[in-house]
């Protein structure tokens, strides 16, 4: 701990965590603030350019939710100090082998969905077995393992997308339930908020995961087995992977190469938006998810407003910039400049050295 | 050297010498494994030594290795970039679309060319010295807005690059010796001259420790901003140099680029932390990754393998350096998520 720590550092949170009353973390408040902005451009669109609120919503959280679950197992790994890079080809590999086993039918699906979810578990494992007995750079391992897995799936599909999604997924992703109006995806994105913050916030594996992020040293002396809780970290965030590509063929009914590179950055954003901190030990999935659902709006309104494609990158990476540099705990601010320059660096990086 | 003192008698090693082989063991073991990758890549495929051979091998890894020379410079400043295929993609797609086919041009366009990479580089370099946020993060959002620039500018693969433009670059003036060799000597010598100002050891310093740099003196900020912005300039003649080969615009260039170059530094010898490493690590890694694709090539493996090659080497390569790294890290301290 040095000198320079920040108040809303470690030491707030021990005082947080010793005060029983229920009070809104840090995070927590990012994220409802996050949500409102959201909601609001939302809104804006509905009324003021008179988009359809049912579509609208529908197009939003689709999009939410697959970004949002990838997030959770990036947020995880971030939590725990590391970084997750090979969410791209987990993403595309379930996305690829789920309409070429289950081709439309719903039976073969009920073991498809499963492989393709046991094989995103898998390749987290052997990211995080690199991390720990390698003891790889993260950024290094998940970076080689994403290309790796591109290799072994280009080389099993001979680079063809081939079948259509199962029907009932393609429906899940794409109707509301019942008569209600509500979209489906909005409500399967509630159910996985509600979880993904009881596995984060409520139980001993998260609270693990957060100590190992905040100290690795202060965790182990404390009891914690470090190896395990970082192997079944990158196995969570594999298994979401994975997920969110099944997910995606569910919208979008048939597979394509690459299809999953488009995700690696909205799910870093979602969790930086979410005002967890990059170097890991802070964050709340209620913020991921705000942050989710924050750049599914954003892209909504640049789509609705005929953007070219090119801009909307643009406007997107520059977006995602300005809200890291406002939301990050303590960037910009008197404490943080006192501290030299490459500091976020060092305290994920010095350890590799 | 005990050689004196010492009663059996041994061959001396010049002290000059042994002091060279010690500071630049991680280049000259890089230079070895190169030495022999090309060998086999000689022996199973065919004419990797006839001049034409040499020729297409040189000019092929030619852009790879300066792009992994800027991203070394990064790393030494304990950065990370992975902006470099955006930057390299944006920087290509001006070449083929604003470049005409006469002396005033050519020469006009490759000076606009490296402003806009010295330029990209140094936002860079102020947005990660302005935010604090670590350059993994900082960067990954920059490329978005490169590469969505590079879309502005040229919507899809296309343009194209005047002819004498790409024999400049990629042909070969004098006798068999190719111009791309004389392109990264220059990038050596440039090297050399930035070494002998104190730009190199400040880099090493904020690198090594931020916050003795700081503590020291050392104008962070200032630092951070041109090693970035050096790495930039290398990016911008990696693109110069791709332009040439391809005489095209390719804007959607991307993660592949960025992970070559990155592999090249690494299995180049410039490890991850900062405060080590040369950039020449990416000249040399980048032709020893491109002397395993052709072996990979010669045995008629699929072009799919190179990927799954392209990973184990880096891993293979963070692992050769680091032995002592394995189960417990070198401090053996408890592991957190990050690795190391």
């Amino acid at each position: 701990m040095s000198i320079f720590a920040p108040p809303w550092s470690r030491q707030a949170a021990v005082d947080e965590s010793t005060d029983r009353r229920w009070q809104p973390s840090r995070e927590t408040a990012v994220g409802i603030g996050v949500l409102l902005v959201a909601i609001v451009i939302f809104l804006v669109q509905v009324n003021v350019r008179a988009v359809a609120f049912g579509g609208l919503a529908l197009s939003v959280s689709v999009y939410a939710l697959i970004v949002a679950t990838a997030a959770f197992g990036e947020g995880l790994v971030m939590l725990a100090g590391g970084f997750d890079l090979s969410i791209p080809w987990t993403m595309t590999m379930s996305a690829l082998i789920l309409t070429r086993f289950a081709d439309g039918s719903n039976t073969r699906a009920m073991w498809a969905i499963p492989v393709v979810l046991g094989i995103g578990a898998m390749i987290g494992i052997v990211n995080g077995l690199g991390v720990v007995i390698l003891r790889l750079p993260a950024i290094v391992m998940t970076l080689a393992m994403n290309v790796v897995v591109e290799g072994l799936v280009l080389l099993y599909t001979k680079g063809s997308a081939r079948g259509i999604s199962p029907h009932f997924l393609v429906s899940a992703m794409n109707n509301n339930v019942g008569s209600t109006g509500i979209p489906s995806p909005l409500m399967i994105l509630v159910v996985l908020t509600v979880l993904g913050t009881l596995l984060q916030s409520a139980t001993t594996f998260g609270r693990r995961v957060a100590a190992v992020g905040t100290s690795p040293r202060t965790a182990f002396l404390s009891g914690v087995n470090n190896a395990r809780v970082v192997t079944a970290v990158y196995g969570v965030a594999g298994l979401c992977s994975a997920l969110a590509g099944v997910l995606l063929v569910g919208y979008s009914g048939q597979s394509t190469l690459n299809v999953g590179d488009a995700y690696l950055l909205p799910a870093i954003a979602a969790v930086v938006l979410g005002g967890a901190a990059v170097s890991g030990g802070r964050g709340a999935f209620i913020g991921t998810v705000a942050g989710a659902v924050f750049i599914g709006t954003v892209d909504s309104l640049l789509a609705g407003m005929s953007v070219a494609p090119a801009w909307r990158t643009v406007i997107f990476g520059c977006v995602i910039l300005f809200s890291a540099v406002v939301l990050q705990p303590g960037t910009l601010s008197w404490a943080r400049r006192l501290a030299p320059v490459g500091r976020a660096e060092t305290t994920r990086l010095r350890s590799h050295t | 050297m005990t050689a004196s003192t010492d009663a059996t008698p041994r061959i001396a090693i010049p002290p000059a010498i042994a002091s060279f082989v010690g500071r630049k063991s991680a280049l000259l073991g890089a230079t070895v494994v190169f030495v022999a990758f090309y060998t086999v890549y000689a022996v199973i495929g065919t004419g990797a030594l006839t001049p034409f051979g040499v020729l297409s091998f040189t000019n092929s890894g030619a852009s790879i290795a300066l792009a992994a020379a800027g991203e070394a410079i990064v790393i030494m400043a304990g950065g990370f970039d992975l902006s470099v295929g955006a930057i390299v993609a944006l920087v290509n797609v001006i070449v083929a679309t604003r470049m005409h086919d006469n002396a005033s041009s050519m020469v006009l366009v490759s000076l606009l060319a490296i402003a806009v990479g010295v330029g990209a580089g140094a936002i860079n370099g102020i947005v990660v010295t302005l935010t604090r946020l670590p350059s993994v993060v900082v960067t990954l959002a920059t490329s978005f807005v490169w590469s969505g620039v590079a879309l502005l500018v040229l919507s899809s693969p296309g343009g194209s690059v005047p002819q004498p433009f790409a024999d400049a670059l990629t042909g070969s003036e004098f006798g068999n010796l190719p111009n791309a060799v004389l392109v990264l000597a220059a990038l050596v010598g440039m090297w050399l001259m930035v070494s002998r100002t104190p730009l190199r050891t400040h880099i090493l310093a904020l690198g090594g420790d931020p916050q003795s740099a700081q503590a020291s003196g050392l104008r962070t900020a200032r630092v951070q901003i041109s090693a970035f912005a050096l790495a930039g300039l290398c990016y911008a003649l990696a693109a110069l140099f791709l332009s040439a080969l391809t005489v095209s615009g390719t804007p959607d260039l991307g993660p592949d680029f960025t992970l070559d170059a990155f592999a090249a530094v690494v299995v180049g010898g410039t490890q991850f932390g900062g405060g080590r490493g040369s950039p020449v690590s990416g000249l040399i890694g980048a032709y020893v990754l491109y002397a395993s694709y052709g072996i990979l090539f010669a045995s008629g493996a699929s072009t799919f393998m190179n990927y799954i090659f392209t990973g184990a080497i880096l891993v293979l390569a963070v692992i050769i350096q680091n032995p002592r790294n394995l189960v417990l890290g070198r401090h053996g301290e408890p592991v957190s998520g990050a690795g190391g």
